[in-house]
């Protein structure tokens, strides 16, 4: 059964009012954003910045309303929901978010904090909440002596472990995962990594995971929700969407991945003038940026299922694979993708 | 790859110690201890480590762009033939520009919201160069161009929130590149953007480097873009240089047991299927630096000797390492 189902979700916000306010133009922030995750699973919501990502993932919160479709957590659409209902029901979805130092009061120390969701939710005694929250941390490596300390004094990644603990207190279904690593150095966010796996591997819960590193999440993430510009453009499991990506998108975002082997130098370090995503009013939302945009682009494409179980939305999805300029594809049914990143 | 007909480097790093003051009654504390490294022509260096371990101070250290507090204490950088260390800021501020430029991970803050960018780039054609108001207008228009950013007429008079990310850091390097340095440092320059946006930024850099026949020292936390674009790679910890390779040799062959470390964290695919790897510990804080081997209480191979400072040893073709148990522990 799915834990999260986002559907059709649509969010604009009102454009920048002109000088006689009276901009009543909106823009389109999310555009029929369709996406569900299982229990257990980990899904990946990658695309660059402004694309929409966190946006989604408030949303799958209801900490923003979104303008219609509906957010499904755990069976309970959450629009149907009073404010007192839904407060109650929070405990089944947990955040965790890029800045730990950001997400605790600095004047609360840790063990209060952990205690906090658990006066929220459950009817424990103040001498259980403090066993849980210390059993809670002590889970995700953080020993009874530094609970009282404050949000300080700890390192980045001890305080997102501790976040990650506090998130656990309301034992949830699904926890949303905003770039949980991306502040965290290199040496340390195996820690968490980790952490956020064996979780997993117990408690069966289910993430959400929005990241700009498409390294980690081919490691981590079970499947693929690609955004670009406010609309899904592809989604499907992480081994086929690294082993063949479907849309023109995924793939400009794969080659641009820094590959850690010198040896094999492969950014296609093709310098010019592209960038500047123009603003789409119609058609595809890639159309202007993509090397292979046809006169049919300028019909906005509809996200359709792929031969391999994922779903692409690009006119030229069938005969995109196969190009042949590009030899590596050409390979791609015999074996695993050979040049295509770490993957 | 050094190149062969540059006889000597274009810039020299020798020993540099910076410390930081701490009022009276408290001894200074190392904040950079010996860092040598050089810089040649139509070279690409990568600067590693963790955030802390003195990567950024040492561009800052070269630049004399030191924050209140902290003075180098011994060393030398040499550019070319001439010593910056010791040099007046006025002396500095001269050289600045003309011969080493500076690059930062955030454009959009390192530009004046209020002035156009072909202004901006205008300004310092026009203070080092003692160009006209004209000539320095037409070079401002140039430097855009030779950037990348199309439309370089209209877009010299436009505003740097007009601007992306990706095209304000195109901006800085327009900017930093207007009077014709030899050297640019770039302090993560891409770490802010979007990695489609970080491949075309990169290739620019690399473009640039060769064609202008640059030296660049890129300092950054990603291991995949100093094996995509770099030549040379010094990797720093806690204030010293603990190994320097050529890029193929270190990525083939690190030789510190916290190199190791770092390219072991990077997540790959294999790691669907185990757990990823850490180093344990956190980077110490400024002050909290073991008296020997500063890696030491993180590493997972320290024997007694690691108690005693460590001297860097030669590994590999043109490297160097700073462990006592180079070559038996990894690699």
């Amino acid at each position: 059964m799915s834990v999260l189902e986002l559907d059709r979700i649509v969010k604009t916000y009102p454009a920048a009012r002109g000088l006689l306010g009276r901009g009543r133009r909106r823009v389109t922030v999310l555009d029929h954003v369709s996406i569900t995750v299982e229990e257990g699973e980990t899904v990946a919501v990658v695309g660059e910045s402004g694309a929409g990502k966190s946006t989604l993932g408030r949303i799958a919160l209801n900490l923003i309303r979104p303008d219609s479709g509906r957010t499904v957590v755990a069976g309970q659409d959450l629009g149907a929901l009073s404010a007192t209902q839904l407060r109650r029901y929070r405990g089944v979805m947990q955040m965790v978010f890029q800045d730990p130092y950001a997400s605790f009061d600095p004047m609360v120390s840790l063990e209060d904090a952990v205690c906090e969701p658990l006066l929220l939710h459950t009817s424990m005694s103040r001498a259980e909440r403090r066993r849980e929250a210390l059993r809670l941390m002590e889970r995700v490596g953080i020993r009874a002596e530094q609970a009282r300390r404050f949000p300080n004094e700890l390192s980045g990644g001890q305080l997102q472990r501790v976040a990650i603990a506090r998130a656990l207190a309301t034992r949830p279904k699904v926890i949303v995962c905003d770039e949980p690593v991306a502040s965290l150095d290199a040496s340390v966010r195996a820690h968490v990594l980790n952490q956020f796996r064996e979780i997993q591997a117990e408690d069966r819960v289910s993430y959400l995971f929005i990241s700009h590193d498409l390294s980690l999440v081919g490691a981590l993430a079970d499947r693929v929700a690609v955004m670009y510009s406010g609309t899904v453009v592809e989604q499907g499991s992480t081994k086929e969407f690294f082993a063949q990506p479907m849309h023109p998108y995924s793939r400009r975002l794969l080659e641009s991945v820094p590959e850690p082997d010198p040896t094999r130098r492969r950014l296609r370090l093709v310098d010019g003038a592209l960038d500047a995503a123009a603003p789409v009013a119609d058609g595809c939302v890639f159309r202007h940026r993509c090397p292979d945009a046809i006169d049919a682009c300028r019909v906005a494409p509809t996200l359709l299922p792929t031969a391999h179980g994922g779903m692409v939305a690009c006119h030229l999805a069938s005969s995109v694979p196969v190009r042949a300029q590009d030899p590596r594809s050409l390979q791609q049914d015999n074996g695993p993708a050979p040049d295509l990143g770490p993957w | 790859m050094r190149d062969c007909d540059a006889a000597a480097p274009l810039l020299t790093v020798s020993d540099l110690c910076v410390q930081v003051e701490r009022g009276r009654g408290h001894s200074a504390m190392d904040v950079l201890t010996d860092v040598s490294f050089d810089l040649a022509r139509k070279e690409m260096l990568g600067i590693v480590g963790e955030s802390g371990c003195g990567k950024t101070m040492t561009s800052l250290a070269i630049m004399g762009l030191l924050p209140r507090g902290l003075r180098i204490t011994s060393g030398s950088v040499l550019l070319g033939q001439d010593e910056l260390v010791g040099r007046s800021s006025a002396e500095l501020g001269r050289i600045r520009g003309r011969r080493i430029a500076m690059i930062f991970q955030n454009a959009a803050r390192s530009l004046n919201p209020s002035f156009p960018v072909g202004y901006q780039i205008a300004e310092v054609a026009r203070r080092h160069l003692s160009m006209s108001r004209r000539a320095a207008a037409a070079r401002a228009i140039e430097m855009l161009d030779l950037v990348g950013i199309p439309r370089a007429t209209e877009r010299a008079r436009q505003y740097p929130h007009e601007f992306s990310g990706g095209m304000c850091q195109r901006v800085m390097i327009a900017m930093a590149l207007a009077c014709g340095p030899d050297v640019l440092l770039a302090d993560e320059p891409t770490t802010a953007l979007d990695v489609t946006v970080q491949a075309q930024v990169l290739a620019l850099l690399r473009r640039l480097q060769e064609d202008l026949g640059l030296g660049v020292a890129l300092v950054t936390h990603d291991l995949g873009v100093v094996a995509e674009v770099c030549d040379h790679v010094v990797v720093m910890y806690a204030g010293e240089v603990v190994e320097q390779a050529e890029v193929e040799a270190l990525f083939a062959r690190p030789g510190h047991p916290y190199t190791q470390g770092l390219l072991g964290a990077i997540p790959r695919s294999e790691h669907r299927h185990r757990p990823f790897n850490a180093i344990p510990g956190a980077v110490p804080r400024l002050g909290g630096w073991s008296s020997g081997c500063r890696f030491g209480p993180r590493c997972i191979h320290r024997s007694d000797a690691c108690q005693r400072p460590v001297a860097l040893n030669a590994w590999g073709p043109e490297g160097s390492v700073r462990c006592v148990r180079v070559g038996e522990v990894g690699g």
